[in-house]
């Protein structure tokens, strides 16, 4: 029975005699059994009646005359096939719900608009004159709620018990003895509001905020997917630790996640903010479909968006009408819209680590050598344009000193490597049969750079698709550069100092001939700008398509020159001569004397005169006029210009080295400059748009973007926060009430549509969403309200009458009662032990996992092996436990804790086997056992005892105040000692036994209390590991 | 009790499924799991318990937790032997003979109709017929032709339904994976496993409804916890991933220097301090059976996954291969003793079917490591009288090019991603046997007879499993989701 009450505690009709309330009892019956064939997907309407449109209805519903309405004789029909639902309607209606449409009709057809999309208002609520219990106008609303059902309040809960319950709720960690004495020694009416106010300030109160909003957030370490590679977001959540810390106020902590960097003038912090939106998994894997991926990050983005801060089921609206609530298709793309413009690839080919747009997030310290060193790189770049401006005059001065063009000519060229392979049998030439392993290592003899210029040209005969030559590390994000040739034979270019972020990629459009020698040279004029590419083929300027051009970095690395090899780009068959580097980007005429193999003083002398034809001593004007000509071939002789191009590099290179082993970067929003066209997604499939180009907007039932907002995610950030928004408060203080008593007054918080709950008490959620908004949207102030409730401070027992009568509380008869969130099971654990290390923030850590489960699965794909943290790591919060995407934790998992692949507003609260075993066996919780044991043994023996209280008592008193937070029953006590007492014969018969069990854990050194021998210690460790798996232990109550 | 069906209150006594997954669902995650509520008193628990030999009824309380089916099931067990990496079916069950006379012939352009190809290959301009190096021999009185790398489940072709023409709609292994699991590309929802587990309940009291193993040939493609993960569905309904590992179940062996002893005296230290509680909830009640039915998967796992026991002739008819821990062979064996104890679902994966280079060497490995056993396990289910009710189904999550990935030449060549059809078998309880459903064109590139969806694969088996597929749903954030999603059809064909 008790379920089907609770079930009609939830949809219930009204009591025969009670009018028929609209929104309770009738739109959730439509809701379910009608509007799906009569609502407002107008694909899929039947008999172009509309269920959910009040006018629609009055075509079948006549008031007060049920008999005589359409609609009332279609769902009672004797006959079967004119009944309504249809037969093969998977929901047929109760003869109670066809009763309950017969009311509303004879009733008149009420109708009013879905609570949740209509303004909250501040509920009067008279406060009756016999209250002596209310502490809170809420406590008022639900009293008065009880006093309708003939219920009363529970009794307080003792002081004790309340003192835990806030302290979890607040901070996720029970309160320390200390805390408790202190507490149950004040008997000041400020007791309560004291503690209140401690937990609020106490940073682990945001810890544990942030750990609720981590859920929501969809916050991981791993991109997810197949590779599931790492990624640095953790700055993001520092982020939201500094937020609920300073108690930011709701609205800013929205409008900045949404939209910080269309804040004007925005603060790193509110970039920071904006990683909210690219917290969602994104794909790696090889031979994705880049546009198929995008789609779904941008999808991901509205629709956490619409859970997190409307409690709107958005998604059900990708690829139809919704079906129960008023968001159209169209709705979902204009929404969609925001999110649509983002400056990104839809996959990043076997990308590591964080993918743009992205930010650094330096430390003070790191901030000051990076200020310091641009700096330098800012005087050496404004050097170099000196310098570049001066040249001609050393130019002159050069040639002056040169004497004899052929001296130059020795010079010219700045040949930098020829190879022609080895000389077999008049061959000179290399062969190359395909096989990884036959490539030519080069050395690191010749290094490219992105702002110096180069040409790498040969003779080629390609017998396959391959790479020609590289000097690139695959494993590095392909920073460097290569020629190679693709599956269909053209050429490609990369130049990379991160792919694809920052790197040039030009694809020649005609692919090369297999089988045939052709010259080919790649030059570069070091603009670092894919225009300063050229591809040559037989000394004749090939067109190419640009693919990727954001080259500003390094191409240094330590991969030698290859030639016929790149790791990842496969092997090269065929045979070439002629390789050569030269420190120039060399034109047609060079190309063709380098292709003719003309001897190269005679290509050097060639190249002079065409600058130097019959000036032996030219004008100043004329000499200008040349030397503007010639300047490209004087730089690399001009050693003034090399030094500082050299100090420059060394600089650029330091603050690489800084940035990429010590800046942690963060994934942000930024948007495109060019906006990106937002269609429809016919059945949401990302090749399939129809439809003219949308605007960014909010879904029309919910009235829009005004005119003047800007049609963008601060427009939307805006809207959000309007006091006028219906949802947004509400929803905020639902999940804040959720906080407090384990679920909302909407037990669906993320569904506020048609569909989902009913607010158990709609006046106390209005009444807090209005205060929140009232109070500058102060969170903490209503948590402080909450948390000094009449209503949160009854005792949580259920009497069995009541517990049949409301099994989920939802009429708040009684305090609130539930299993430990996985990770406070953990950290209260830890706690209870002493050995939680509280420090906040910075990257996750990774405590103690049985090995091989990344493996198993990944196999070595992703991160190789789970690499447990040492030290103080290993004992840190769990919000700071690293999350894979594609192996979670277990322990996490096993205590209900979301995957962190998509937002979840709820989380389910299971009890099985697995989270016995994890408590019994995981190392964490043996070894936690063991320290709390240490703790018990030194108890002061003040502990709430007097004299003559013998040791054990004393310790074992100590125990449950940390553990449970009271004093033990004379009862629980005699089966405490009786089990001391079996743990120690136990032990004492087996030595070995106690030793084992007394080293578990990376602290398993550590030394014995004062005068425990093993037996003692190994006993209490296991009573100490009984108490932290009592039931009690384990639940807020 | 109070945790059976109520039906009463809401429908006048008529069964409504629906109302019941929704009561169901709320009770799951609102209460704190689907276990039956106050159906023990404490005081039968904790006699149980002195006596040291625990009877809570435990799986009887899962069971009557679940939905039940909505018709009479035709098999009771599935075990899913599936083939990660997805393998050709050219070299394995659709051989096509006839394309050795197109070795390195283009393929023709009508043929491939300009379909999506992988980033991997779409910037291939040739793409020259691969014909399988191996022969195929025609199998079974129906003469199916069948791979001569797969020469034991090859001849069990009698036995069997052969699927030709299975058509996914994804084209790269996670998004296809999570598919064939889940009936979802976008990770999020429950597995198919954990679905039967919830609309089925245990039949087994001290092992997991949800059984998992993994193993691998060579090189492998990743897999993921979420394969057999519960989605929204109440995290009991998760598969459990029996490991290779010395703990075989996380966390199953007691800590060190706890032997069973210290164990039950903290069980029932709990049990007498729980029942001290003034103000004790069913709630509590329930985490001691949950403490309970953790205590006999400690003796329960380590007895199954001990094989010392069987004889010496159903070893070897698994190959010498299960002699080796976390081996295909030894996972089959496993999912038999699985499957015997009445475990409702075992998972098996096996890594390394994604040849995109080197198929002929790569492919002939990973047969020689699943061909035997998995047609070992197929006989003996049949000899112990238990493939009349459970279902056993093989297969990947796509299938592979005609044309070559890479360089065709005499010797080698690989294969790319195929999503538009594929091959699997499946044999056992409600199933025909001897079947060959579905056909492929000359170059198995389209399906042209009988195409079967992944959702109609997925509505098939929750038939056989007693399950209208549209009315086995579970609503999470205000939809009513089904492991079909709104498609699939039951393909009656594969019936018997």
């Amino acid at each position: 029975m008790v379920f089907g009450l609770m079930y009609a505690l939830a949809l219930a009709q009204a009591p025969a005699g009670d009018p028929i309330d609209f929104d309770r009892d009738v739109l959730p019956i439509l809701s379910d059994h009608c509007v799906q064939c009569h609502g407002p997907d107008a694909a899929a309407r039947k008999a172009d009646l509309r269920l959910d449109v009040r006018d629609d209805v009055l075509f079948v519903a006549e008031p007060g005359a049920a008999a005589d309405s359409a609609l009332y004789q279609r769902i009672s029909h004797a006959d079967p096939a004119r009944r309504m639902p249809p037969a093969d309607f998977p929901r047929q209606l109760t003869p109670a719900k066809i009763e309950a449409l017969r009311r509303w009709i004879d009733e008149g057809v009420a109708w009013e608009s879905h609570w949740a999309f209509t303004a909250p208002t501040r509920a009067a609520a008279p406060v009756r004159e016999d209250d002596t219990w209310s502490r809170d106008a809420l406590d008022v609303l639900v009293l008065g709620r009880l006093a309708e059902e003939g219920l009363a309040p529970s009794p307080p809960a003792d002081r004790a018990t309340w003192l835990r319950r806030v302290t979890f709720d607040l901070t996720g960690l029970p309160p320390d003895v200390a805390a408790l004495d202190a507490y149950l020694a004040d008997d000041s009416a400020e007791a309560d509001a004291r503690v209140v106010d401690r937990l609020l300030a106490s940073p682990r109160r945001a810890e544990h905020r942030t750990r609720e909003w981590l859920d929501l957030a969809r916050y991981a370490d791993t991109n997810g997917f197949q590779n599931d590679f790492g990624r640095d977001q953790w700055p993001w959540r520092d982020w939201v630790l500094r937020a609920f810390a300073s108690n930011l106020p709701y609205d800013e902590f929205i409008v900045q996640q949404v939209a910080g960097d269309l804040l004007p003038g925005a603060a790193r912090d509110a970039l920071i903010a904006t990683g909210f939106n690219r917290n969602h998994r994104s794909v790696t894997e090889g031979g994705s479909i880049d546009e198929e991926w995008r789609v779904e990050k941008v999808a991901d983005r509205a629709e956490t968006t619409a859970t997190a801060f409307l409690g709107l089921t958005l998604g059900c609206a990708r690829c139809h009408d919704h079906k129960f609530d008023p968001l159209t298709q169209r709705d979902y793309y204009a929404f969609y819209a925001f999110f649509d413009q983002v400056d990104e690839q839809g996959f990043y080919n076997e990308a590591r680590g964080n993918v743009p747009p992205l930010i650094e997030v330096p430390t003070p310290a790191q901030e000051a050598r990076l200020a310091a060193l641009d700096a330098s790189i800012a005087a050496r770049e404004d050097e170099l344009v000196a310098l570049a401006a001066t040249a001609p005059q050393r130019f002159g001065d050069w040639c002056g000193e040169s004497q004899h063009p052929q001296r130059l000519a020795g010079e010219w060229g700045r040949l930098l490597l020829e190879y022609a392979g080895e000389r077999r049998e008049g061959a000179p030439r290399i062969e190359l049969d395909g096989d990884a392993a036959h490539h030519v290592n080069l050395g690191q003899g010749v290094s490219f750079e992105q702002d110096v210029p180069f040409t790498v040209s040969m003779w080629l005969r390609p017998d396959s698709n391959g790479a020609v030559y590289s000097r690139m590390d695959d494993t590095d994000r392909y920073r460097g550069t290569d020629l190679i040739l693709l599956g269909d034979m053209r050429p490609a270019v990369h130049l990379i100092h991160e792919w694809t972020a920052n790197a040039i990629k030009v694809v020649g459009v005609d692919p090369l001939d297999k089988g045939r020698w052709q010259h080919v040279a790649v030059t570069y004029d070091g603009s670092r700008k894919a225009s300063g590419v050229k591809l040559y083929v037989d000394c004749v300027e090939r067109a190419v398509k640009v693919e990727v051009d954001t080259l500003d970095g390094t191409l240094a690395t330590e991969e030698p020159l290859r030639i016929g090899l790149r790791r990842y780009a496969g092997a090269l068959a065929g045979a070439l001569h002629d390789f050569r580097v030269d420190a120039l980007a060399l034109d047609v005429d060079e190309l063709l004397n380098l292709a003719r193999r003309r001897p190269r003083a005679e290509a050097a002398a060639l190249c002079l005169t065409r600058y130097f034809a019959g000036s032996e001593n030219p004008e100043p004007a004329e000499l200008e006029r040349l030397a503007a000509g010639a300047l490209p071939f004087f730089t690399p002789f001009d050693q003034a210009t090399l030094d500082a191009r050299s100090a420059l590099a060394d600089l650029r290179r330091e603050r690489e080295r800084l940035a990429r082993e010590g800046i942690a970067t963060v994934m942000v929003m930024r948007d495109r400059a060019e906006p990106r066209e937002t269609r429809l997604l016919d059945r949401g499939q990302y090749d399939r748009p129809k439809g003219e180009p949308l605007q960014p907007d909010v879904p029309a039932a919910l009235g829009g973007l005004t005119a003047d907002a800007p049609r963008n995610r601060l427009g939307l950030a805006r809207w959000l926060v309007d006091p006028a928004n219906p949802l947004v408060a509400r929803v905020a203080a639902n999940r804040v009430w959720a906080s407090f008593f384990g679920a909302g007054l909407v037990t669906t918080p993320e569904d506020f549509g048609v569909r989902g709950a009913r607010p158990t008490h709609r006046a106390v959620l209005d009444h807090l969403a209005v205060s929140l908004v009232d109070s500058g949207w102060d969170l903490q102030a209503l948590e402080r309200r909450i948390a000094l409730s009449a209503t949160y401070r009854q005792s949580s027992h259920a009497a069995p009458a009541l517990r049949e009568r409301d099994p989920e509380n939802h009429l708040l008869a009684r305090g609130p009662r539930h299993r430990l969130d996985a990770e406070t099971v953990r950290d209260q654990a830890l706690f209870a032990a002493g050995l939680l290390v509280e420090r906040i923030g910075g990257p996750s850590v990774k405590p103690y996992q049985p090995a091989g489960l990344w493996e198993e699965l990944a196999g070595g794909a992703g991160q190789g092996p789970y690499v447990q943290s040492a030290g103080d790591d290993l004992y840190r919060r769990s919000l700071y436990t690293y999350r894979k995407r594609t192996v979670p934790h277990p322990t996490l998992t096993t205590f209900d804790a979301p995957g962190f692949e998509l937002c979840v507003a709820r989380r389910a609260r299971t009890n099985t086997p697995l989270q016995a075993l994890a408590l019994w066996n995981d190392p964490t919780y043996a070894e936690a056992a063991r320290h709390l044991a240490a703790r018990m043994w030194a108890a002061p023996r003040s502990a709430g005892a007097g004299e003559g209280v013998d040791a054990d008592d004393t310790r074992l008193a100590f125990g449950a105040r940390v553990v449970l937070s009271r004093e033990l029953r004379a009862e629980e006590l005699r089966v405490l000692r009786a089990s001391l007492d079996a743990y120690r014969a136990s032990f004492g018969a087996d030595p070995a036994a106690a030793a084992a069990h007394l080293g578990i854990g990376a602290s398993a050194g550590q030394a014995a209390p004062d005068g425990a021998t093993p037996t003692e210690w190994a006993a209490y460790s296991a009573v100490a590991a009984t108490l932290l798996n009592l039931d009690e232990a384990l639940t807020e109550r | 009790m109070s945790g059976t069906h109520d039906q009463s209150t809401l429908n006048g006594g008529a069964w409504d499924p629906l109302a019941a997954a929704q009561r169901f669902n709320r009770r799951a995650v609102l209460r704190g799991g689907g276990v039956g509520l106050g159906a023990l008193a404490l005081g039968a628990l904790q006699r149980d318990a002195r006596a040291g030999a625990p009877q809570a009824p435990g799986a009887q309380q899962l069971a009557d937790a679940a939905l039940g089916p909505h018709f009479a099931p035709k098999a009771k067990r599935v075990v899913y032997l599936f083939q990660s990496g997805a393998p050709s079916q050219f070299e394995t069950w659709d051989p096509k003979p006839g394309l050795v006379d197109h070795f390195g012939v283009e393929l023709p352009a009508s043929v491939r109709m300009g379909q999506r190809l992988t980033t991997m290959t779409s910037g291939q301009t040739s793409f020259p017929v691969a014909p399988s190096k191996f022969g195929a021999t025609a199998r079974g009185a129906n003469g199916t032709l069948v791979g001569d790398l797969l020469p034991y489940t090859g001849a069990l072709v009698d036995r069997m339904c052969v699927v030709r023409s299975m058509v996914t709609d994804a084209i790269n292994h996670d998004p296809a994976i999570t598919f064939a699991q889940t009936g979802s590309q976008l990770a999020g929802r429950p597995s198919m496993g954990a679905w039967l587990s919830y609309g089925l309940g245990s039949m087994n009291r001290d092992l997991p409804t949800f059984v998992v193993m993994v193993s691998s040939s060579s090189s492998k493609q990743p897999l993921y916890d979420r394969l057999w993960g519960s989605g929204f569905l109440p995290t009991q309904h998760q598969g459990v991933k029996l490991r290779s590992a010395a703990d075989p179940v996380l966390y199953l062996a007691d800590a060190p220097g706890i032997d069973r002893g210290r164990r039950r005296q903290m069980l029932d230290d709990l049990a007498r301090l729980n029942a001290l509680q003034p103000d004790a909830d069913p709630e509590t009640t329930t985490r001691i059976e949950q403490y309970e039915l953790a205590f006999r998967m400690q003796a329960a796992v380590p007895e199954l996954t001990d094989v010392s026991g069987e004889p010496a002739h159903v070893l070897e008819r698994y190959g010498a291969d299960v002699q080796r821990p976390g081996s295909f062979a030894r996972n089959c064996l496993l999912a038999r003793r699985l499957l015997e104890r009445d475990v409702r679902f075992v998972q098996l994966y096996h890594m390394g079917w994604d040849h995109h280079g080197n198929l002929p060497n790569d492919l002939t490995k990973c047969a020689l490591d699943t061909d035997q056993a998995a047609a070992a396990l197929v006989q003996d289910l049949e000899e112990r009288g238990l493939l009349e009710d459970t279902i056993v189904v093989w297969g990947g999550e796509f299938g592979r090019t005609v044309y070559s990935q890479g360089q065709l030449t005499q010797e080698t060549y690989g294969r790319d991603h195929h999503p538009r059809c594929y091959s699997i078998w499946l044999a056992g309880g409600g199933l025909k046997a001897g079947l060959v459903h579905g056909e492929t064109d000359d170059f198995s590139y389209n399906v042209v007879r009988d195409p079967v969806s992944t959702h109609d694969l997925h509505a098939t088996l929750l038939h056989l499993s007693g399950f209208g597929h549209q009315r086995l749903t579970n609503r999470f954030q205000g939809r009513d989701f089904r492991l079909t999603d709104v498609h699939g059809e039951v393909v009656r064909a594969l019936l018997s």
